[in-house]
């Protein structure tokens, strides 16, 4: 399996948007109405930017 | 929602982000979009890797640093999250990466084969079939518990020696923050419960997955699915 030291520099090298948006949703267990409060933006965006970040997650892993 | 909208929210219904009638759209149109449960699996790999990172302490306890705001996005202002990561990081073993690609990529791949639709809310799907006939059958089970509200959808497939199964099941409805299992039971009776995935956390809106779990019992001879809990109480089971 993937070690954290992996998963780790993988997120570290996602663009800040799409970090940002993981911080809210899966670290900080916000929905994503919560998180586009929090982060400011509409909630389709941060569905696309979740969606975004975790393609380049599993791209990243994958690689 | 359009067919690009039910796309996009795949991610956030995996992470458990949606509100319950969304999730339920999302769920409904994954039972009829190929194109949709494609991404679906393909993201699903993803969950593991996600969870070997920590969730608690929860990053909005440690302060914000002066000046970021809240759209920032920053690494500046990720660092109360990077420092309790590095702290799991500092006491893991040093990476050792193709060793680990060697060992893992064959199970990652066979997860992501065995990997099938949760999206078992239409009842009475008790078999589902593959469109693609180079893909063994699937069975789908489910079941409710009457009294508690929770629920458990599971999915059974054939291993590669088609002796065992593999299992990926989501149980929803759940009490927030209870450690539970996921269990299989053969038809026989003879045998004692077989434990399929490993112990998990129940979110804070009642869910569980179990993605990649593993069973020495052939998927016709699977009875029932369960879950449960620290003191070995079932809490829901499902069946075809």
């Amino acid at each position: 399996m993937r070690t954290p030291t992996d998963v780790l520099l993988a997120f570290e090298r996602l663009q800040p948007e799409l970090r940002a948006v993981l911080v809210e949703v899966h670290f900080r267990k916000r929905t994503v109405a919560e998180a586009a409060r929090s982060l400011g933006v509409p909630t389709e965006t941060v569905k696309a930017r979740i969606y975004h970040a975790m393609r380049a997650l599993r791209l990243a892993l994958d690689e | 929602m359009t067919e690009e909208e039910f796309r996009i929210s795949i991610g956030a219904y995996l992470l458990d982000a949606l509100e319950p009638a969304e999730a339920l759209q999302v769920q409904t149109h994954l039972v009829d979009c190929a194109e949709c449960r494609k991404e679906y699996l393909e993201l699903t790999e993803v969950l593991p890797a996600l969870a070997t990172l920590p969730r608690d302490p929860a990053p909005e306890e440690l302060p914000r640093p002066e000046g970021e705001t809240p759209d920032s996005g920053t690494p500046e202002g990720d660092l109360g999250l990077r420092r309790a990561l590095r702290q799991v990081v500092a006491e893991q073993p040093p990476p050792r990466r193709r060793r680990w690609r060697r060992r893992w990529r064959p199970v990652w791949l066979a997860v992501a084969a065995a990997v099938v639709v949760l999206t078992a809310v239409a009842t009475g799907m008790s078999v589902l079939s593959e469109k693609s006939s180079s893909l063994p059958t699937v069975r789908t089970v489910t079941g409710t518990n009457a009294v508690t509200g929770a629920r458990l959808t599971g999915t059974l497939r054939p291993d590669g020696t088609g002796a065992g199964s593999r299992i990926q099941a989501e149980l929803t409805g759940g009490p927030p923050g209870m450690h539970c299992h996921l269990q299989a039971r053969a038809t026989s009776g003879s045998d004692g419960p077989q434990r399929a995935g490993e112990q998990v956390q129940i979110t804070d809106r009642g869910r569980a997955t179990w993605a990649n779990g593993t069973v020495s019992i052939p998927v016709d001879r699977i009875d029932r699915l369960e879950v449960v809990d620290g003191s070995g109480h079932v809490m829901v089971q499902a069946q075809p």
